[in-house]
């Protein structure tokens, strides 16, 4: 195997951008939220690395096809409210990740552009494509 | 010894216990094995030591879709050493369950078993120069046991007419003929056995080689079209009295239609663990259990070197609203279930990313089939006409199989796999160059061609070498069995010889 190229890492990437959209819509949301700037974008940014797809936008984007009319709203609760909020983000992602083999034990997939995904995956995925505007119409 | 059958004169007979008509894998090692025996041998060889056009252009044919033309001719060599010129060199016996009668697969069921097989296949790791250890399948993870199991490939790429041309041509009782090319087998009047062989050695030229016994070895497709242009005596062809020649014809199709995307480290999919040296290649495959709980075929998976992924998060979150995530932190914060982002800078793990190969065992099927076309060749036979059918079973169980893995991926963590779905199944396959099953065997001459011992039903001195007796493709690489059945029908022929 070749040694690999200058990386450009992912998060960075994401996050990079992600934290000055934060900065505008924490100034936006901040009074009324009482959240730090960015952290909603922060943490699931940090839950969306988890799933092993190379485009989660595009890959979320195609979630609406089969799920007509879900909500922003919806996709948070399906997404978060299972998952321990009173601890780190490190206990928050192992419970994401033992979420997702749950659902794929129990037979609960999504396929989402070809890619079979853990329900909660591909909710998350729909969610990061939503508030990312790149719904699939 | 060798001879080269362009000087010999016009209506040359030759005589011997035994005529080997093709110098391929199967041909040479069966010349081989009687290398030494007190038994005299032709090996009759179309072409040369080299590849020429001219002896290539008689591998010219017709074939239907989905094959494309120059298949025929691309996917066979037709020199000395045959189509293990350009082999790959992938070793490995079939598995027990491709010779099992399996309910749910059509036409399965090989006359013997793999035990029958197993002392052949250590005397064909001698021949293809491999170690004899093929153990080594195992589940890919014990909590995947009845799932996904995981085998080694040897990989040797031997060059039958480079590695054994001089041990041949050097043998006392072996006579190498190159420039001889078979026309067709001349059955005796009461069609119950072979008397003789025509042979074109150029031009107008003609050699009869007579013999006690003869072998067929010239490949899996060719083997079927000797026998339907040896018409003479029976007019549909030898051993088709049943219309089984050239049916069953089988092929690897080869489905480059999934992804699996790993995160550094996670599972057994890593660069490592699926890497391919020169001598060796790492595959996987659904476990028979899972074979017969989904009601497919067999099949194996093969991975490409994964290369690091860089940038694939290119696409940002160009995030408008937030809001909701906001206000549902929000709440659970107020009611004291903060989360805190500043305890996770772990390093961020890299994601891997590549597509793999499905490479399909076919199951038989009686239409998929070798005829005679209407064009002949230059010395009047008819070419061959191909027609290579696959079924609704042959695309599910490649669907099958990549869900499998998708599924076993995510329960154990290993990444998420992708079964593209701009990929049209049934069109996006393409051939592996692998020729099966067109005279099967099977004890029953209404179903079959050959007996369990690869002799031709009918014709008591008639034996065939070559993948076309395989009654099941499996989904290894054909050579190392057709080795080891030739090595078996040497044995026989020894016997009803000596």
């Amino acid at each position: 195997m070749s040694e690999p190229g200058p990386r450009i890492s992912r998060r960075a990437a994401v996050g990079g951008t992600v934290g000055l959209l934060g900065l505008a819509a924490a100034a936006r949301y901040l009074p009324e939220l009482l959240l730090g700037p960015g952290r909603a974008e922060r943490l699931i940014v940090r839950l969306v690395e988890l799933v092993a797809v190379p485009d989660p936008v595009a890959v979320g984007g195609t979630f609406f096809a089969s799920h007509p009319g879900t909500t922003a709203d919806e996709l948070v609760v399906e997404v978060l409210a299972e998952l321990p909020m009173g601890g780190t983000l490190a206990e928050l992602q192992a419970a994401f990740r033992r979420r997702a083999m749950e659902d794929f034990e129990r037979g609960r997939t999504e396929r989402l552009d070809g890619w079979v995904l853990a329900r909660s995956e591909a909710s998350l995925c729909g969610l990061v494509a939503l508030v990312a505007g790149q719904k699939s119409r | 010894m060798l001879i080269d059958a362009r000087e010999l004169e016009d209506g040359a007979v030759v005589e011997k216990d035994l005529c080997i008509l093709g110098a391929g894998a199967a041909g040479i090692s069966i010349a081989r094995e009687l290398n030494g025996h007190g038994l005299s041998v032709a090996l009759l060889e179309g072409g040369g030591f080299e590849r020429s056009g001219e002896s290539q252009e008689l591998y010219q044919g017709t074939c239907g879709t989905p094959l494309i033309d120059p298949y025929l001719p691309a996917s066979r060599l037709r020199y000395f050493g045959g189509t293990t010129n350009h082999w790959l060199g992938y070793c490995r016996p079939f598995d027990a369950i491709d010779f099992r009668k399996r309910e749910w697969v059509p036409h399965s069921g090989w006359p013997i078993e793999l035990e029958t097989l197993e002392p052949y296949y250590r005397r064909a790791a001698e021949v293809c120069r491999v170690a004899p250890d093929f153990d080594g399948v195992a589940p890919l993870v014990p909590e995947s046991a009845n799932r996904i199991w995981t085998f080694p490939f040897h990989v040797a790429p031997l060059r039958f007419g480079y590695a054994y041309r001089g041990e041949l041509v050097d043998s006392a009782n072996v006579e190498v003929f190159l420039h001889a090319n078979a026309l067709r087998l001349e059955l005796r009047p009461n069609g119950g056995s072979v008397e003789s062989v025509e042979v074109a050695t150029g031009g107008e030229r003609r050699l009869r080689v007579r013999a006690r016994a003869f072998a067929l070895a010239l490949g899996g497709i060719e083997n079927a079209r000797q026998l339907l242009i040896s018409d003479d005596v029976q007019p549909t062809g030898i051993g088709n009295a049943h219309d089984q020649v050239g049916r069953y014809f089988m092929e690897h199709p080869i489905f480059p239609v999934a992804q699996i995307c790993t995160h550094h480290g996670d599972g057994p999919f890593t660069d490592e663990t699926v890497r391919s040296t020169d001598t060796w290649a790492r595959s996987f495959r659904l476990s028979d259990a899972e074979q017969q709980r989904s009601s497919i075929l067999n099949g194996c998976l093969s991975f490409n070197l994964i290369p690091r992924v860089e940038d694939v998060r290119g696409q940002l979150l160009a995030g408008r609203s937030w809001r909701v995530v906001e206000a549902f932190l929000a709440e659970r914060e107020a009611a004291g279930e903060a989360v805190s982002l500043n305890d996770a800078e772990e390093p961020e793990s890299a994601l891997y990313f590549t597509r793999f190969d499905v490479r399909a065992e076919h199951a038989p099927n009686p239409e998929s089939r070798i005829t005679l076309g209407e064009a002949t060749d230059r010395f009047g036979h008819r070419r061959v006409r191909l027609d290579w059918r696959l079924q609704a079973i042959d695309f599910e169980s490649v669907r099958r199989a990549v869900e499998v893995l998708a599924e076993d991926a995510g329960r154990f963590g290993w990444g998420r796999v992708r079964l593209d779905p701009a990929v049209d199944l049934e069109r996006g396959y393409t051939p592996g160059f692998h020729h099966m099953g067109a005279t099967r065997m099977q004890d029953d001459p209404r179903r079959g061609v050959v007996d369990r011992n690869c002799m031709v039903h009918g014709v008591a001195n008639l034996g065939i070498a070559g993948s076309s007796v395989f009654c099941t493709s499996g989904y290894a690489n054909p050579t190392f069995t057709i080795v080891a059945l030739a090595v078996r029908l040497a044995d026989h022929l020894k016997e009803m010889l000596a």
